[in-house]
């Protein structure tokens, strides 16, 4: 047979010279081999711990219904949402230590930062944080979500919201958390205190202005609970907490995907905010926004309205940022976080 | 043996065998993945590798060399990074390639970038999609025929018939738009 390289392609060098790309970035390339040699590792260790399992029940350890699940996030987010793969480094297998009970919701806080800081896991070079989540708001649209934040600049960040539409939204670099006002960065959450008291003072520049100080710390505290935040900076959320003024332990419950746990809640008269959080490890599995009295409608706006017009409560807002009237105890917003960890890739 | 594939065929016994292979192709992966994908190639980059990490059990050295059956497991990638972007393109208005998943729209950007003669990018368009492909990855990625055979699963004598076909295709084309005889050597013009 004729060699194909014998037939002469005018134009074959400037052909070759469009496939001239840029060399991959270090951190890319070290990315690619922090996932092989974190599954290598998996695989050498022995320990069965944990690594890479598709987003399950089984990730979490705990058994969750599989017709609710559906339900929760609907049949294409299924799909989705199985295919990505967590990592659990090393040291965050859940231990058997029996679940804290308290008194009151200090002592439970406190109980829970001791477990949040005592843990060993150690996902500050991971690529990603994952955060897949289902959200209800006032008006009881549902949204189930995954969000893939980038830690570092070469990785692409992602929003993909499974229901009721299938999107990704990909941008470029790092991703950033919200929390309260702000939008950090991972390294940016690595630089906040660990320290209670300076903690609190920092926590308090990210709550919105002219609102029940209480309420806006605790509610920063959960936004802070879902971020990659390190496990030092968990415990002192917790010792934050537990130092609000009102706040209230509930007792145990189940949140919305059956899972039992213990509820802690604080309120201003006009919402109460209740975590549902693991008593084994302090994981935040749920948080419930309900109205305290009854609150009035909130049109439809595309523009960002002052807080005035929100009557205090930025929750429970639907996508064109409406909300309807709601009677004294309705839910203005639920979330429930399914998974929360670091992910190798956003390969979904 | 060649070092590849003893380190693939130790690794099924000692996963560790495997991690020199990351440093040894990651390059040329990720080159693969940005010419095809663009920015994606990053994220992309990982999920090949732990894609390949997973099936390193799947690897036949018989098939051929390690580098070919990488490739494949890149190509399944970018197939499904196309396929996943497609209605997300099509909504920004670029034109879609059904018959290969969108994935002909990155590479005529590409050319597009590169100021490819117009000649050679509808050269190139016009040629049947598993002709240019096996023309690319000799063009771009540098492989043998026998490996972009591989790569694109077809036997290497079909992939050699193909690769001659679609290089005396594009010369006929070019020659004829590019006043060159069929030793590509310029035609002179009469006037």
């Amino acid at each position: 047979m004729s060699d194909p390289e014998s037939v002469h392609i005018p134009g074959w060098d400037q052909l070759v010279a469009a496939g001239r790309v840029p060399a991959a970035k270090p951190e890319v390339l070290a990315a690619a081999r922090l996932a092989v040699s974190e599954a290598i590792r998996y695989d050498t260790s022995g320990t069965g711990g944990a690594r890479v399992v598709p987003v399950t029940s089984a990730s979490s350890g705990r058994r969750r219904s599989w017709t609710l699940r559906l339900a929760l996030t609907g049949m294409v987010a299924a799909a989705a949402v199985a295919a990505v793969t967590i990592v659990q480094p090393a040291g965050s297998v859940r231990t058997s230590r029996p679940p804290v009970a308290a008194a009151n919701a200090a002592t439970f806080l406190r109980s829970v930062a001791y477990e949040q800081s005592a843990r060993t896991d150690d996902w500050g070079s991971a690529p990603y944080w994952t955060i897949t989540s289902t959200r209800v708001a006032a008006d009881g649209s549902r949204v189930g979500r995954q969000e893939l934040l980038a830690h570092y600049a070469g990785n692409t960040s992602h929003l993909r919201v499974t229901s009721p539409v299938h999107e990704d939204k990909a941008a470029p670099g790092p991703g950033r958390f919200s929390i309260g006002t702000r939008r950090l960065t991972w390294d940016q959450l690595d630089k906040l205190p660990t320290d209670k008291a300076a903690l609190r003072t920092q926590l308090v520049s990210y709550a919105n202005p002219g609102q029940d100080q209480s309420v806006e710390i605790f509610t920063v505290v959960g936004d802070l609970l879902d971020s990659p935040a390190s496990p030092g900076l968990r415990g002192a959320l917790y010792q934050v907490a537990a130092d609000l003024p009102g706040v209230r332990l509930v007792g145990k419950v189940t949140d919305s995907t059956g899972r039992p746990g213990t509820a802690v809640e604080l309120g201003d008269g006009k919402i109460t905010v209740r975590y549902v959080v693991d008593p084994a490890d302090g994981q935040l599995l749920e948080t419930v926004v309900t109205a305290a009295q009854d609150l009035p409608a909130v049109p439809e706006a595309k523009a960002p309205r002052p807080l005035s017009v929100l009557d205090g409560v930025t929750q429970g807002l639907n996508a064109p940022g409406g909300r309807p009237a709601l009677r004294a105890g309705a839910v203005v917003e639920l979330t429930t976080f399914l998974t929360v960890g670091p992910a190798r890739t956003a390969n979904g | 043996m060649d070092v590849d594939e003893e380190l693939m065929t130790r690794s099924t016994r000692d996963p560790l065998a495997f991690e020199p292979l990351v440093d040894r192709h990651s390059a040329i992966l990720h080159a693969y993945l940005a010419r095809r994908c663009g920015p994606a190639a990053d994220d992309l980059l990982s999920a090949v590798w732990l894609a390949a990490y997973e099936r390193r059990a799947d690897y036949d050295a018989g098939l051929g060399p390690v580098r070919g059956w990488l490739f494949g497991i890149a190509r399944n990638h970018v197939l499904a990074h196309w396929r996943r972007v497609a209605p997300t393109a099509a909504a920004a208005g670029y034109p879609q390639d059904n018959d290969e998943g969108g994935g002909w729209d990155a590479v005529d950007a590409r050319l597009d970038a590169a100021a490819l003669g117009p000649a050679l990018r509808a050269a190139l368009r016009e040629l049947p999609q598993v002709e240019r492909e096996l023309l690319l990855l000799t063009a771009w990625e540098q492989l043998t025929p026998a490996e972009a055979a591989h790569v694109a699963g077809i036997p290497a004598g079909t992939a050699r018939s193909r690769l001659h076909r679609a290089r005396s295709r594009m010369q006929q084309m070019l020659s004829a738009r590019h006043g060159t005889d069929r030793a590509g050597q310029p035609v002179p013009t009469s006037k």
